[in-house]
């Protein structure tokens, strides 16, 4: 199909359709909306993989024999978004936001009207490659499996109409912003992802959402004011925005910064990576993604765990081939891999569900940042597939977590002890998708073995070999928190008969499509290395070399994900099957002879490793951390 | 490469007895154990005789959740076990070794009994302390061979007891927690939580789990014999390798009964203090040992 | 003899339950697990566990806040099991006969096995009892399959 058609589906219509939903009255109706939404997209993003890579050079829309010209709206749509962050600002009084706003004003206007621009014939526009299609897959399948399930999950709430306007706009300009090549109008697009974030977050308008979402606001507009600071000084230092043309291209130091030595031209990146680091929540900005857990589950779910957190981490895969081998790209490791470990840690101590699954995204985030930065071929493949593998369980868990809350109300772990008996289907696949999360052989586990050879293969002694205590230390502490969460799933009394709940199709569904996806994913993780990851030259390997049949085969080590999930099946399912438990075999548990069935809880260990308590060792030093990204990109 | 029977014959031959000589070891571990006490004990072959009584025993169970994650955990530490003997990669295989232990931590926490549940946490904080040492030294032995296939520790150039005998002593450190005994025997404190995870099992189950024992002690032996698996050349006899990996292995064992019977149980956060400051410290001097004298391989 | 029967009397695993009384029978049953009578020789483990157990050495009058428990314990032990009622307070009530707070000796709460008086019973004696109930753990076993047997017959 006609690549500008399928781009327009994925980006105008779900904007479009969510005005429709907003003006049309009634439930009933707006549900219909809403699955026309999630068909589109997953049909067109079925077909962009149909179509394999191209790019498009899409100057202006042509709408009923007017050509209207793209750059100059999405100037103006850029200037009234700061406006309105500026307004939302007054609104509330974040007077860091309206700070922050102004000053990407600043910059933005001085490059649009003022900077000398290098004239240049128009570059392309929308870059459909293999990264992109795998991005686009993860946002519009999850995302329209997220749609439908709030479809259940928002009945009877007050403020339907906004909700699925802002969700629907969101998935447009997600996808939008993963083709741009564009760095100015990807910059707008990224913006509107923080007004999205914004918006949703304080959907219930209650007073922790708003502090929520000022707080969430001001960190990403902090990453905003970066990032235009960076796509400023690309401009000046390479003459282009456009992404896909900066590899060949020769960089030279802006005038106005002469006075840094010459290996300054990696500053922009810096920047850039600054910007991504905001909003992909890593050390220290956490406080904004765990804050905004008072936000609705399919919120969480959608934006803070598979695609707009995942746009920070994708800047840093687009931008990582053109700083290989430098300081910065270390300094981008280690900052990664402190979050990685530390967020990991944070969360052994957490009892709310939501805020446990909020630390454990922002640390697989910190990992795929390491990965990214550690870049190398091997490297950046664990970054793709960590990214994958990753949006599909976390969206998993957080839609069965925002379920459970449903029904039962609460969503902090001992109230979800024995949940197999209360609510079986949900807390199965629960199951399943912790264990996913830790395991060999599941896609997560993949990812995080490669990181593995890739942190332990290196050339020299560096700064790189700090990086092994993180991701030795972060995977433990991921296990720690996610085997006694499941556990408790599976604490059952001995003489409690299973209940049978009531099934609210719109919400399980999609928990049963993501499930199978997680065991699909996995099985075909040797065809999506070959087919659908490819790295850019200067890396000089390909994924597809590390695959011969159905293994993962490296210099320095192989693996089969098909050949140990089959192991892993039949390890679970044949005691599953095989195990009889005859009644007159029932007896209570030995808790001294008693006959009564303990109270269990506790293990949190707050007083010694809590958010209160580390915190405030660990910011300073994700400070430090930052001003040393600087540092290194100047020396 | 060499004939099928090599390959294959031996290792399928070892993974075969090695529950037998896992048993006959823990056998030893009690009599010599009772002589240091200056009493008779029990016969060799006593792990064997509780094993048989216990299938002939019926069943006395709570729930089948946990049932199925301790036979997932024995299962799971023969997959280990068959992946380590063919020479697999290592790295891997620890990590399916590490997998085991989670399903006895699930198994612990599904129960539902007191001391399960502080069984199985206790069995993560073992977990917590020593999964970094045992992965770091992979990492290293992956810094000496060059690769993390078990293969190329046999190619290598020295045997790794010789550029990493640090790491092989944090390893020692770390050998009573998986062996669980004195001083690190804490997930399974007979006396402060009855059997720990394995309280709620009886019968064919508990005979099941007490035959993984078996297994996972002749795992780690295993792992410590790797790091001698080249001939030796003592004064003019040269000693086979495979008896050097043997001789590794019963220094390692005659060290844990010492230490059993030598320390006392140890707090949860003494183990951690000690175990980490010590272990870490001793892989990292042997990690500046080989990359200031050069010997690793990119 | 079988194997499992062999093995059977080769490893009894024994639940120690004091409920109630003086403890002074409890020191001396601890005292075989030491080097000077080392019970273990014979494959003897001390479990805390009735899931693990073979054989429930009882001793002390069953007072009535533990009639309840013991009754549990002795349902958790999978079969085959065995009581011993160690002491003469666990055999008879002992020296606390006719008082108020105690059901009189084990064996009008649970079937008891084999009898070990003495007060203290001697560490020789305990031994002598756990040998005698080695065999009657194998005679319990064949009786239980047989009943097996008969009950698949008639059902059939």
């Amino acid at each position: 199909m006609d690549v500008s058609l399928l781009l327009l589906l994925m980006t105008m219509v779900p904007a479009l359709l969510g005005i429709v939903c907003y003006l049309i009255p009634g439930y009933e109706l707006k549900k219909y909306v809403v699955i026309l939404c999630s068909l589109v997209l997953t049909v067109a993003s079925l077909l962009l993989l149909y179509g394999g890579q191209q790019t498009l050079t899409a100057e202006s829309i042509g709408l009923g024999g007017f050509s209207v010209p793209l750059s100059p709206i999405i100037l103006v749509l850029d200037f009234l978004l700061l406006l309105t962050f500026i307004y939302f600002g007054i609104k509330d009084k974040e007077y860091k936001a309206v700070l922050l706003a102004i000053l990407q004003l600043i910059p933005l206007a001085y490059f649009e009207f003022i900077m000398p621009k290098t004239a240049h014939a128009g570059g392309v526009t929308f870059v459909v490659d293999n990264l992109a299609i795998v991005m686009c897959l993860i946002v519009s399948i999850i995302g329209s499996l997220i749609l439908i399930y709030s479809i259940g999950y928002m009945k009877g709430d007050k403020r339907v109409s906004p909700f699925f306007l802002v969700m629907m706009v969101f998935l447009g300009d997600m996808n939008a912003l993963i083709f741009a090549n564009d760095l100015t109008w990807m910059f707008f697009f990224w913006e509107v992802t923080t007004l999205c974030s914004f918006l949703l977050i304080r959907h219930y308008h209650d007073d922790a959402s708003i502090k929520a979402s000022d707080r969430a606001l001001w960190m990403n507009l902090l990453g905003g004011v970066s990032l235009i600071c960076g796509i400023l000084l690309i401009e000046a230092s390479y003459g282009t925005t456009f992404l896909s043309e900066l590899t060949g291209m020769k960089a030279g130091l802006p005038g106005f910064l002469s006075f840094l030595p010459a290996a300054a031209i990696a500053l922009p990146f810096a920047f850039m990576a600054f910007g991504a680091f905001t909003k992909s929540a890593l050390m220290p900005f956490n406080s904004w993604l765990t804050g905004a857990m008072v936000a609705p589950t399919p919120v969480s779910a959608l934006l803070h765990s598979s695609t707009m957190v995942n746009a920070g981490v994708y800047l840093l895969i687009r931008i990582a081939p053109l700083i290989v081998g430098s300081l910065l790209s270390t300094i981008i490791a280690v900052i990664g891999g402190f979050s990685f470990m530390f967020c990991a840690f944070l969360a052994v101590s957490q009892t709310d569900t939501k805020r446990i699954l909020a630390y454990s995204t922002i640390s697989y985030l910190g990992l795929i940042a390491m990965c990214a930065g550690i870049n190398t071929g091997l490297a950046l493949t664990a970054a793709v597939a960590l990214l994958v593998f990753h949006a599909v369980s976390k969206g998993l868990m957080f839609l069965c977590v925002g379920e459970v809350q449903h029904e039962t109300g609460a969503r902090d772990i001992d109230s979800m002890e024995g949940l197999v008996n209360r609510m079986p289907l949900v807390a199965y696949i629960m199951v399943i998708g912790l264990i996913s999360l830790m395991a060999p052989p599941f896609g997560v586990f993949v990812g995080k073995w490669l990181a593995f050879q890739s942190v332990s293969t290196f050339t020299s002694i560096s700064l790189s070999l700090v990086d092994i205590f993180f991701i030795i230390f972060g995977s433990i502490f991921s296990v720690f928190y996610y085997s006694r969460w499941a556990g408790k799933l599976l604490a059952t009394k001995p003489f409690d008969a299973p209940k049978t709940s009531h099934h609210d199709w719109f919400m399980e569904l999609p928990l049963i499509v993501l499930v199978l996806g997680v065991f699909v994913s996995v099985a075909l993780t040797t065809i999506f290395f070959d087919k659908l990851i490819n790295l850019p030259a200067v890396y000089g390997m390909e994924p597809s070399q590390l695959i011969t049949g159905w293994t993962i085969q490296s210099a320095i080590g192989g693996f089969s994900p098909l050949g140990f999930l089959i192991i892993f099946l039949i390890i679970i399912l044949v005691p599953w099957i095989a195990i009889r438990v005859p009644k007159t075999a029932v007896t209570h548990t030995y808790a001294c002879g008693t006959g009564d069935e303990p109270e269990l809880g506790g293990g949190f260990f707050q007083s010694m490793i809590g958010e209160s308590v580390i915190l405030k060792y660990l910011d300073p030093v994700g400070v430090l951390l930052l001003v040393a990204l600087f540092i290194a990109a100047v020396i | 490469m060499a004939d099928p029977l090599t390959t294959y014959g031996i290792p399928l031959v070892l993974l075969v007895i090695s529950p037998f000589i896992g048993g006959l070891l823990i056998g030893i571990d009690r009599k010599v154990t009772a002589r240091i006490q200056n009493r008779a004990g029990p016969p060799i072959v006593q792990p064997f005789y509780d094993v048989i009584k216990l299938f002939g025993k019926e069943d006395k169970v709570v729930n089948k959740t946990y049932l199925v994650f301790g036979v997932a955990y024995m299962l799971t530490v023969i997959l280990s076990l068959t992946l380590m003997l063919f020479q697999y990669d290592l790295l891997i295989t620890t990590f399916i070794f590490g997998l085991s232990f989670i399903f006895l931590v699930l198994a612990g926490y599904s129960t539902r009994s007191q001391f399960g549940y502080v069984g199985a946490t206790r069995e993560l904080m073992q977990m917590l302390i020593y999964e970094p040492i045992l992965l770091f030294a992979v990492f290293l032995i992956r810094l000496v061979t060059g690769s993390f296939e078990i293969g190329s520790i046999y190619t290598a150039a020295q045997p790794l007891l010789y550029t990493l005998p640090l790491a092989l002593l944090a390893i020692f450190i770390i050998l009573p927690i998986k062996a669980r005994k004195s001083p690190f025997d804490i997930s399974d404190a007979h006396q402060e939580i009855a059997q720990g995870p394995e309280t709620e099992y009886s019968g064919k189950y508990l005979g099941l789990l007490y035959v993984t024992h078996f297994y996972e002690l002749f795992f780690i032996l295993w792992f410590i014999s790797l790091f001698f698996v080249k001939d030796a050349a003592l004064g003019g006899l040269v000693v086979p390798g495979w008896i050097m990996q043997i001789l590794l292995m019963l220094i390692a064992y005659v060290f844990l009964i010492i230490t059993d019977n030598l320390t006392a149980r140890l707090r949860v956060d003494q183990m951690l203090k000690q175990v980490f400051i010590v272990g870490m410290a001793l892989l990292i001097i042997n990690l500046i040992y080989i990359v200031m004298t050069g010997k690793w391989i990119a | 003899m079988t194997l499992t029967e062999l093995s059977r009397k080769k490893s009894p695993w024994v639940l120690h339950v004091g409920s109630g009384g003086c403890n002074g029978c409890d020191l001396e049953i601890l005292a075989c697990l030491t080097p000077r009578y080392d019970v273990s020789r014979f494959g003897v483990m001390s479990t805390g566990n009735p899931k693990h157990a073979d054989i429930m050495l009882v001793v002390g009058p069953v007072t009535i806040k533990y009639k309840d428990i013991i009754k549990n314990l002795y349902d958790q032990m999978p079969d085959p099991k065995a009581v011993i009622a160690v002491g003469t307070c666990a055999s008879t009530g002992g020296i606390y006969q006719g008082c108020y707070g105690h059901c009189g000796g084990v064996d009008k709460v649970i079937p008891v096995d084999v009898y070990v008086p003495g007060c203290n019973v001697r560490p020789e004696a305990v031994i002598d009892g756990l040998v005698l109930a080695l065999d009657i753990l194998n005679e319990k076993e064949k009786k239980l399959l047989e009943e097996r047997k008969e009950k698949a017959k008639g059902a059939a």
